[in-house]
């Protein structure tokens, strides 16, 4: 696979186009948003989704982790779908977890969607930080410092040739970079959304996830003007 | 001549002399004209007349007007009373609808009234079924018939449900989708098992779709709860109607059938302008649409596309300058705007109507003399269909003007005038019935009590289309409806279904009736979103659409040019645009495959020299310059054609095979011409032709055209293609895999909730075989990939190809090959060439700003 990289904050990372951002000089992987049992948490309202993707999101972390072996493994928040999810995924998904944090230094940084559920034997955390950038779950507009956050499932939309693609994206302003969602059931979020507005600028890049390699769009991310909310309309 | 008064119903104008001519019952009241048709008495079959039918006080009522029934409705009538199931074929207008509810008249004037339900009518319309209960209220209420009837759709208020279901009328006139919901009620049983009668309107609109499936299953469920109710069909006239019996009948079944009176006269625009060679909008023709449409008094432009209704309504305005009332009328509209159109049409106060098929209805009601088809007719019955509804004239025959829009569609307008000549009519399709479909029918029935699987499996089968499925698909259906029918069975305690100690399967909570209640039907409409300017809403339009759209862009709606603002709380919103031409539309629009027949009828044309006497001389000049240039396709040979254009090689293939089996044929020509190192770039399709381009020019097209291409490259293609994933989200839907989304529903959350193509693409690698995604094969071959179809096309053609290598583009190309530049045409499969090629224009991009 062709990995695409970029600087932030005076480092240089690797993104791959699994959606997973890598470090390569602190050997440190970074997912988010794995929501793992996604699937059967709809079941109980009587819509049965295929239950396989906790462990086709499994299967695709462990084929990260031994393409570019890091020795560190940080979560960026939603490991699970729900704070249950632990109990309703299946022994061997379990097991392939515990295998992957067995033989990685694991850090949990807590998310919304898992209410701050990390699996027994490790502990959570709402901030990590290392060489000098805050790791959050959900980006904090109000902290100038250097951030790198997921949460929002960012997915870029670009026109070219007269054909509209949508694709999970990374998103990259000044001082923040957000990662796409890494589950395989997981939606998007238009990046062009108000609520992204922090990321929104002319230097801003979006760079797209294909099959096997990472696309740049052009530069400048803009809101949508039609997604803007007028008074009471 | 008895003079229509406005308090009681009177009689339209007829002519005695006329034999066998239909009239219309007047019934005085805004010039209502109903379907109540009967004809001149004849006293040699006045005689004949069953007794009971012959006491029937509605029989006095027509004899005192000097009128009675036609053969084919007393016919219907015996063979009802008679308990055989039948279906009446009869042209728009021939009294169907009385034919339909005869026998229950005089069933419950002979027995009387149960206090049960009694009739059960159901249309594909709830417009219809609303529009027949008025039709029946004239007679009931002029002859104080002792008979209740009431409809019920979705509108139906709550408290009339109620009602209905405590006290149920003697006749119930409703929609599929309802009968679907009050059979899942748990006195379901109770509540039909007086039932004696199924009316069916519109029988040929259910053959198709998945409408259809769903009333399939409903009537089979219907015979299990009401055997004794017999079924009668009401259905145009078609081709094939021993098909058509066998789909609605159970044994014994019978098939009325009476002609069209007076063929319809059916002209094609002579124009002085020049035709076109490609596209949609008939810009040359619309002066003199406009001309016809001020010599007479009430007409309606049918168009095909919506975008083709806005543009017309548009320039027709433009041209109006005798202040003719024109108004404009499509499905996208607000629903209140189309109702006012309506209206007005009824009471006279237009004078032309633009509109798509969403006004087929309306027809029924207003006095329109002249129907105008602007674009192809696509086929032979659903011309006919658009014609006769206008026929409201007394000894006239249905008047229609078609408009080619351009020259391929000339032949085609010529054809069909030439199939109706003669009397040829399109084949019905009949379709093998969806899965996801009979997935919800399971869940109804559960609804409804617990069931046994093999009585069930039994009562399923008997349903026409669903004859071919086996036990083992049936129960893998029964499987996902309990849990989702996947080999990982993961949590049992939310399973829909349980298996009780006898072998019952009963729903696992009661409640649960009400997910599936809030899901029935087996229409999904693409996503759609409210166009308002300030608070007034316009109407709906795809989200598809929007999403292409930029604040400041101006479109075509609602015959308005409106300017894009944005969007605010989910509704679209616009401006007035400051005059000027808006951008043309390209949102939806029904894009019908041009019939089979038709398509032969086409291809004779062009094929037999002698045939174009009576082409005007600009299509004959157009064919001859064809032939010169390249070849002519006919009936026996498949013309192909291979010429540089624009950098490329194209390869030019008139298969006459309608735009979906063209669609199939262009991605296996992809994968075909990749494999002979031919480098294909993408393709592009009409209903006539398929042109794939390349950078190589292919030498000998007998092998890349070969129908075993239906095998080795289908079955790869198959695997892969979007076109499947594409057709899940309706599956999805429909199967209750994923719950509706209402209209006016805002998605809550900031993500969507799930995808269902990510669902696709989970389910494709961990459970190929799943019964959803058989469901959705089962349903591409037959209607999107068209493989039935196209597999013909290949098979007649073999070593019939003509091929051709030319130098420049051939003149009966060019439509196919402007679709190129006009649409989004499909490069791969995969979107990852694109982003691809679209970064190396970024990088090109940069470097040459690098240098200046």
């Amino acid at each position: 696979m062709s990995n695409r990289s970029t600087d932030f904050a005076g480092h240089g990372f690797d993104l791959h186009p699994s959606g997973a951002l890598f470090w390569r000089d602190a050997s440190l992987l970074i997912v988010g948003d794995l929501h793992l049992e996604k699937a059967s948490s709809y079941h109980r309202s009587g819509q049965f989704l295929p239950p396989y993707d906790t462990a086709q999101t499994l299967a695709r972390l462990g084929g990260v982790l031994q393409e570019l072996a890091p020795r560190r493994l940080l979560f960026l928040g939603d490991v699970f779908h729900d704070g249950a999810a632990w109990t309703r995924m299946a022994r061997k998904d379990r097991q392939t977890l515990s295998d992957i944090t067995d033989t990685h230094e694991t850090i949990w940084v807590e998310g919304n969607h898992d209410q701050s559920f990390v699996p027994p034997g490790h502990s959570g955390c709402s901030v990590h930080v290392e060489g000098g950038i805050l790791f959050r779950h959900i980006m904090d507009e109000t902290d100038p410092r250097p951030e790198i956050s997921a949460h929002y499932h960012p997915a870029g939309v670009v026109s070219h040739r007269g054909t509209r693609l949508r694709r999970p994206c990374f998103v990259q302003a000044t001082t923040r970079l957000v990662v796409p969602a890494f589950g395989v059931l997981t939606g998007g979020l238009d990046c062009r959304d108000e609520a992204l507005a922090a990321l929104h600028g002319k230097t801003t890049r979006l760079f797209l996830l294909g099959a096997d390699s990472v696309f740049a769009a052009p530069p400048g991310l803009a809101r949508d003007p039609r997604r803007r909310r007028r008074g009471s309309g | 001549m008895i003079m229509p008064s406005p308090s009681m119903v009177g009689m339209a104008m007829c002519d005695d002399r006329a034999p066998d001519w239909t009239c219309r019952v007047d019934i005085g009241v805004d010039r209502l004209y109903i379907e109540l048709m009967v004809q001149p008495v004849h006293d040699t079959q006045y005689r004949d007349l069953p007794a009971r039918l012959q006491s029937h006080p509605l029989t006095g009522w027509l004899l005192e007007r000097g009128w009675h029934w036609f053969d084919h409705q007393v016919e219907a009538a015996e063979h009802a009373l008679a308990r055989r199931d039948v279906v009446v074929f009869a042209p728009t207008g021939a009294g169907k609808t009385l034919a339909g509810f005869l026998p229950s008249f005089l069933d419950i004037a002979e027995h009387g009234s149960t206090g049960q339900l009694h009739t059960l009518y159901i249309s594909p319309l709830k417009a219809l079924a609303v529009d027949v209960h008025r039709n029946i209220t004239a007679p009931v209420e002029a002859l104080d018939l002792p008979v209740s009837f009431e409809t019920r759709t979705g509108d139906t208020p709550q408290s009339r449900r109620q009602r209905q279901k405590k006290k149920p009328p003697d006749f119930l006139m409703t929609t599929p989708e309802s009968l679907a919901l009050l059979l899942s009620y748990e006195d379901a049983g109770a509540y039909f098992s007086g039932l004696r009668f199924v009316i069916i309107d519109e029988l040929h609109a259910f053959f198709d779709n998945k409408r259809g499936d769903l009333l399939s299953l409903n009537l089979a469920r219907l015979a299990t709860l009401a055997p004794r109710a017999r079924r009668i069909g009401l259905s145009a006239t078609i081709d094939r109607p021993k098909l058509a019996r066998d789909w609605l009948c159970r044994r014994g079944g019978r098939i009325v059938s009476t002609a069209q009176a007076v063929a319809p006269v059916i002209d094609i625009l002579q124009t002085e302008n020049r035709i076109p060679w490609s596209g949609h909008m008939a810009r040359h023709a619309l002066d003199e649409v406009y001309a016809q449409i001020a010599g007479a008094r009430m007409s309606v432009v049918f168009v095909n596309t919506r975008a083709q209704a806005e543009f017309v309504f548009q320039r027709l305005w433009q041209l109006n300058d005798r202040n003719l009332r024109i108004a404009v009328h499509h499905g996208s509209l607000e629903r209140e705007l189309r109702r006012k159109v309506e209206a007005r049409m009824a009471d006279g106060g237009l004078d032309c109507v633009v509109a798509t098929s969403s006004l087929d209805l309306g027809l029924d009601w207003a006095d329109v003399d002249l129907v105008i088809q602007v674009g192809a007719p696509k086929g032979v019955s659903r011309l006919l269909q658009r014609v006769g509804r206008a026929n409201h004239r007394l000894n006239e025959p249905s008047r229609a003007i078609l408009v080619p829009t351009n020259r391929f569609e000339y032949l085609e307008c010529v054809a069909a005038q030439t199939e109706i000549a003669h009397r040829r009519l399109d084949g019905a399709t009949f379709r093998r019935g969806g899965f996801d479909v009979l997935a919800q029918h399971v869940f109804g029935v559960a609804c409804s009590g617990a069931f046994d699987p093999d009585a069930l499996y039994d009562e399923v089968i008997r349903a026409a289309p669903y004859a071919d499925i086996g036990r083992r698909e049936f129960d893998e259906v029964v499987g996902f409806v309990s849990n989702g029918g996947y080999a990982l069975a993961a949590y049992p305690q939310y399973n829909r279904l349980a298996t009780l100690k006898d072998g019952m399967v009963a729903l696992r909570e009661p409640r649960m009736a009400r997910q599936y209640r809030m899901n029935i039907g087996t229409i999904v409409e693409s996503p759609m979103m409210k166009v308002k300017l300030r608070n007034r809403t316009l109407g709906s339009i795809e989200e598809n659409f929007v999403v292409n759209l930029s604040p400041g862009d101006t479109f075509l709606f609602g015959g308005r040019v409106l300017t894009y603002e944005g969007i605010s709380n989910a509704a679209v919103m616009v401006s007035k645009a400051k005059g000027g031409e808006a951008q043309i539309p390209s949102y939806g629009g029904g894009r019908l495959p041009l019939s089979s027949n038709l398509s032969l009828a086409v291809r004779n044309l062009i094929g037999s020299r002698h045939a174009w006497a009576g082409l005007p001389d600009q299509i004959r000049d157009w064919l001859a310059l064809h032939g010169s240039r390249s070849a002519l396709p006919d009936a026996k040979t498949l013309l192909v054609e291979i010429f540089p254009h624009r950098k490329r090689h194209h390869t030019v293939i008139y298969s006459f095979a309608g735009r979906n089996a063209n669609q199939t044929l262009g991605f296996l020509m992809l994968r075909r011409m990749k494999r002979a190192g031919l480098r294909p770039l993408g393709f592009s399709m009409t209903d006539y032709a398929l042109a794939v381009w390349s950078l190589s020019p292919p030498e000998e097209v007998e092998s890349l055209l070969d129908p075993d291409i239906m095998t080795e490259e289908f079955e790869e293609w198959l695997q892969d293609t979007p076109l499947l994933k594409r057709l899940f989200r309706d599956t999805a839907i429909i199967s209750g895999l994923v719950e509706r989304r209402h209209p006016g529903q805002v998605k809550t959350g900031r993500q969507v909730l799930f995808s269902s193509d990510l669902i696709y693409d989970v389910l494709r690698r961990h459970e190929p075989d799943h019964i959803l995604l058989k469901a959705v094969r089962r349903d591409a071959m037959q209607g999107l990939i068209d493989a039935g179809r196209l597999a013909d096309t290949l098979q007649e053609f073999a070593g019939n190809i003509v091929c051709r290598h030319l130098d420049m583009i051939s003149p009966m190309a060019v439509p196919v090959i402007m679709q190129i530049a006009r649409e989004n045409t499909v490069h791969s499969d995969d979107g990852d060439a694109l982003l691809s090629d679209m970064e190396e224009d970024i990088i090109r991009a940069a470097n040459v700003e690098s240098i200046h």
